[in-house]
């Protein structure tokens, strides 16, 4: 049953994702052209130099890319369940309610989780190619926060489009803005590091917290 | 044992009370379709029998458990309609029979696809580029490959031509002809109905009457007559309903002719051409409940 | 169904999160003004210690340790030798202390500053452990960049080529041969210099191996300069901070997990203790200003600037204390304490890095507790039994006020 249902997220996620998955990589071009580039016009020690210690970070176009990814996929995932609160159709299936939409939801993650896997993969290929190991490495727990806002701006979206009520609404939107807005906190790599345990269990907490705004939505019926 | 329970049931909306004290049951293997003016409250009623709203108080079961909390192998048994023919319109005729398929054990693929082709239409059309008459009969067929115990069907006419219409209740006869199936319909045509329940339910200012159909054709009765000039007539206790066209007035009651003659004589009027009219389910809807 | 009054709780969470991070630091950038730690000196004039406490703007108090103010010109003649131009525009004739007379050569040649701030310290920040090792070569006066960096391997000394980005086997080799000539033990633990080619000569990096030892490290025409140091292998270095100064007096700065200070004199690498009692290194800035008579070191805290002066030879003469308060007014504060029972921040002001902190409010933010649980009993209380509100209850006493939003937002109905 559940493979039916991923069936049916992937059917309204495929071509935003596919869409998404092209900007990813052009965001990664991006990053290595403009490397290339001033690698090739300052020493490259002085790019290094740079990247080592005055902390410039040469993938900077990745930095609001998963949260942006995050809304569309979020958007394309719960916009045709929303409109004519069609959801209603999938929350007659029988499946307990919160399980299925536990579902839905770990089908986008899980889209989300691989344009960032991509993201990691690609930006430690290119820095691997252009600089020591070691800014590689670092680039990973630099990535992580904005990932994971990534994440938050996803569930935060999905609770937006889901809750009936406008004044909560409008609370929710204020939530999780301010918390995607921590992720991006401080500058050069690694700043957030030290935080990221706490960053971390921010996604749980929000998936969980989407569980009750679906059974606001079931039970918001209309009139 | 009924397949629609409904107890003392009270629900309000931003204050206003929409029924205080609701009761009613649907027997098993009945086909009951549920009547009353728009803003009566029908909608909301079905949205609590499908689970989509919870009532202030009150009980309401659906098979046996409570409407708002149906357990998951429950809600195979029951089939839904949800108002307009709401299906994923991101897919396609085929993705729709493979995405219900797997929730069903029963699920008969030759019911749905026997409904679907009818229309001549390629198992890769989207249901998006459909006409509702088209997306009703796919909307049916999926409901119909399940094969539920119980049907909710919500305005099912609605957007409909008399075409479609027509081949939705053909179906459904079909469907109640197997026996031991129960249908719960609501519909703003009628007229329609006639030709489906066997049981009615009036709802109309947060009551509700509850009546076979057959009693409701036979008991209820639409007379017309030629008036005077100037006579105006009121309801009353006896005439339930009353239309006038001119001098032409049509009246419903549930009473006799002999009843209604001596009614209208002791209200002074002399009715001309007196005589009991054939009365469809239509004109008894609007001579119980009025036209607005 | 136990798992939506879960999700209720995980999503009241996210929100206090949410407030008790942004609204704070709202509250803080419009009602709290910080004032900077005020500026301690040493007056050689009147030997006395003086300082420069800011009033937020743009407004300074100047004045001595006993609390005596004086204007801005006034407290700029105290110290001679920190506004020498000024002294010499306002006052004709050459500076003239303890019998001695100074010019400006002396003075500029003579004087140092050197500022360690705890937020630079290892682990504070976040740094790649890659540097340049800048080549020393008396035929060319600037510094130019090497085309490398270098980094400590469990087995040795690697040069990586910034323009083939590979290991340069030659020079690693040699400075890996000629590490272990000199003893290092693999791999280093500390690694400490100015990876900067702004400054006037390079005196490389100070690393300490496995074992404790330090060793300095230099590259002189391309070739390892390596010495070995006596500095003690148990002193539970923290950091070293290395600051190369024409004086040729010391190299850096030696600091030590247990809140030691010590100068690592030129040459002989002898250790010269500093008077650090009372320092944390990791919550204290350091500074050591030296000037032709004296020295004085200044450990800036959260609420106090410790300042001790010392002779030339680094004997502690006189010392003082001056408390401060970084939130200036009373009012603001407590008016924050009310309204919040704790902040959430991510800023620390010892650390060029995240921290989770989370600062408790005080006395007053009772006050602000017991009103939400007024107007939570006036308001939204639940229902039923007591019991059935003891969750929210708990929750209001760790939040106040601004728990009742995701009380009022996040509830069943």
């Amino acid at each position: 049953m559940w493979q039916s249902l991923f069936m049916k997220e992937w059917l309204k996620l495929r071509w935003y994702f596919t869409a998404a998955f092209l900007v990813h990589l052009g965001a990664a071009l991006k990053i290595l052209l403009d490397i290339r580039q001033i690698i090739l016009m300052e020493h490259g020690e002085m790019v290094w130099y740079q990247a080592i210690h005055l902390h410039t970070l040469f993938y900077g176009p990745l930095r609001y890319l998963p949260l942006i990814t995050g809304l569309v996929l979020a958007a394309a995932q719960f916009m045709p369940e929303v409109s004519g609160r069609r959801m209603r159709i999938s929350l007659h299936l029988p499946m307990d309610q919160n399980r299925m939409l536990f579902l839905c939801l770990l089908a986008g993650l899980f889209h989300l989780g691989v344009l960032a896997v991509l993201d990691l993969l690609l930006t430690a290929a290119i820095l691997l190619w252009y600089f020591p190991h070691e800014l590689a490495l670092a680039s990973l727990p630099t990535l992580l926060p904005w990932i994971n806002a990534g994440f938050i701006a996803y569930l935060g979206a999905v609770h937006l489009l889901l809750e009936p009520s406008w004044p909560r609404r409008v609370f929710y939107a204020l939530v999780f803005t301010a918390l995607s807005s921590l992720h991006f906190a401080g500058s050069g790599y690694g700043w957030l590091t030290p935080a990221l345990p706490f960053f971390l269990l921010l996604s749980p907490l929000a998936l969980l917290g989407v569980l009750d705004t679906g059974r606001r939505f079931r039970q918001g019926g209309v009139s | 044992m009924n397949a629609i329970e409904v107890q003392n049931l009270c629900h309000r909306y931003k204050g206003k009370s929409v029924y205080e004290d609701l009761s009613f049951s649907v027997p098993r293997g009945s086909v009951c379709g549920l009547l009353g003016k728009n803003g009566q409250g029908k909608t909301t009623l079905v949205n609590i029998l499908m689970g989509f709203l919870k009532p202030v108080s009150g009980r309401c079961l659906v098979l046996g458990e409570n409407s708002h909390n149906l357990s998951p192998s429950l809600r195979k048994r029951v089939g839904l309609l949800h108002e307009g023919h709401q299906a994923y319109e991101f897919m396609t005729i085929a993705q729709t029979e493979t995405f219900f398929s797997r929730w069903y054990p029963d699920w008969n693929r030759d019911i749905f696809y026997d409904l679907v082709n009818r229309m001549g239409l390629s198992p890769g059309h989207k249901i998006r580029q459909m006409s509702c008459g088209q997306r009703s009969q796919v909307v049916l067929g999926v409901i119909m490959a399940q094969n539920p115990d119980l049907l909710i069907l919500d305005d099912y006419s609605m957007g409909l031509d008399a075409g479609y219409r027509r081949l939705f209740l053909d179906v459904l006869h079909d469907f109640v002809a197997a026996g031991d199936k129960t249908v719960f319909v609501t519909s703003h045509i009628v007229q329609d109905l006639e030709q489906l329940v066997d049981t009615l339910l009036f709802l109309d200012q947060g009551r509700i009457t509850q009546t076979p159909l057959k009693d409701f054709m036979t008991s209820f009765k639409k007379f017309t007559f030629t008036a005077e000039k100037g006579q105006v007539l009121q309801k009353d206790t006896v005439i339930t309903g009353l239309e006038q066209r001119g001098n032409r007035i049509t009246l419903y009651t549930y009473g006799e002719m002999d009843d209604l003659k001596s009614h209208l004589a002791g209200l002074g009027i002399r009715p001309k051409d007196l005589q009991q009219s054939p009365m469809s389910l239509e004109d008894g809807f609007i001579g119980l409940m009025g036209k607005y | 169904m136990t798992l939506n009054p879960l999700s209720r709780w995980a999503a009241r969470i996210l929100a206090v999160i949410a407030i008790f991070f942004i609204l704070p630091a709202l509250f803080d950038k419009i009602w709290t003004r910080k004032s900077e730690a005020p500026l301690v000196f040493f007056s050689p004039v009147q030997k006395a210690f003086v300082y420069q406490k800011s009033l937020g703007g743009h407004q300074f108090i100047y004045a001595d340790e006993r609390g005596r103010e004086f204007d801005r010109g006034a407290f700029e003649d105290l110290l001679p030798f920190v506004y020498f131009r000024n002294y010499e525009l306002r006052n004709e004739g050459p500076l003239e202390l303890e019998g001695r007379i100074f010019d400006r050569e002396t003075i500029r040649s003579q004087r140092q500053s050197f500022e360690i701030k705890a937020r630079d310290l290892k682990g504070s920040r976040p740094q790649i452990a890659l540097y340049p090792l800048f080549n020393n070569d008396p035929g060319i006066a600037m510094i130019p960049f090497p085309e490398d960096v270098f980094r400590f391997t469990e087995k040795g000394m690697e040069f990586i080529n910034a323009d083939t980005n590979r290991k340069d086997e030659a020079l690693s080799k040699r400075f890996t041969e000629s590490l272990k000539e000199k003893g290092f033990t693999f791999p280093a633990t500390l690694i400490s210099g100015n990876p900067t080619n702004l400054k006037p000569f390079d005196e490389g990096y100070f690393v300490k191996d496995s074992q404790g030892g330090v060793f300095h490290i230099r590259r002189v025409m391309d070739q390892p300069d390596i010495r070995k140091t006596g500095i003690p292998a148990d002193m539970g270095i923290l950091d070293i901070a290395v600051s190369e100064n024409q004086r040729r007096e010391f190299y850096g700065i030696l600091i030590t997990e247990r809140g030691g200070l010590f100068l690592i004199a030129w040459d002989s690498y002898e250790l010269i203790p500093l008077p650090s009692d009372g320092f944390d290194p990791r919550r204290m800035d350091v500074k050591l200003l030296v000037n032709p008579l004296y020295r004085t070191l200044i450990l800036t805290g959260e609420d106090r600037v410790h300042a001790t002066v010392m002779d030339t030879e680094y004997q502690p003469l006189k010392s003082f204390t001056l408390p401060f308060s970084q939130t200036g007014s009373g009012l603001a504060g407590n008016v924050k304490d009310f309204l919040f029972p704790f902040t959430l921040s991510l800023e620390s002001p010892w650390q060029n890095q995240a921290s989770l902190q989370l600062q408790k409010g005080s006395f007053w933010s009772f006050g602000g507790i017991v009103l939400a649980m007024i107007l939570y009993l006036i308001f939204l209380r639940r229902k039923g039994p007591f019991y059935r509100n003891v969750g929210e209850f708990g929750f209001l006493m760790l939040t106040g006020l601004f728990g009742l939003l995701p009380l009022l937002f996040v509830r069943k109905n």
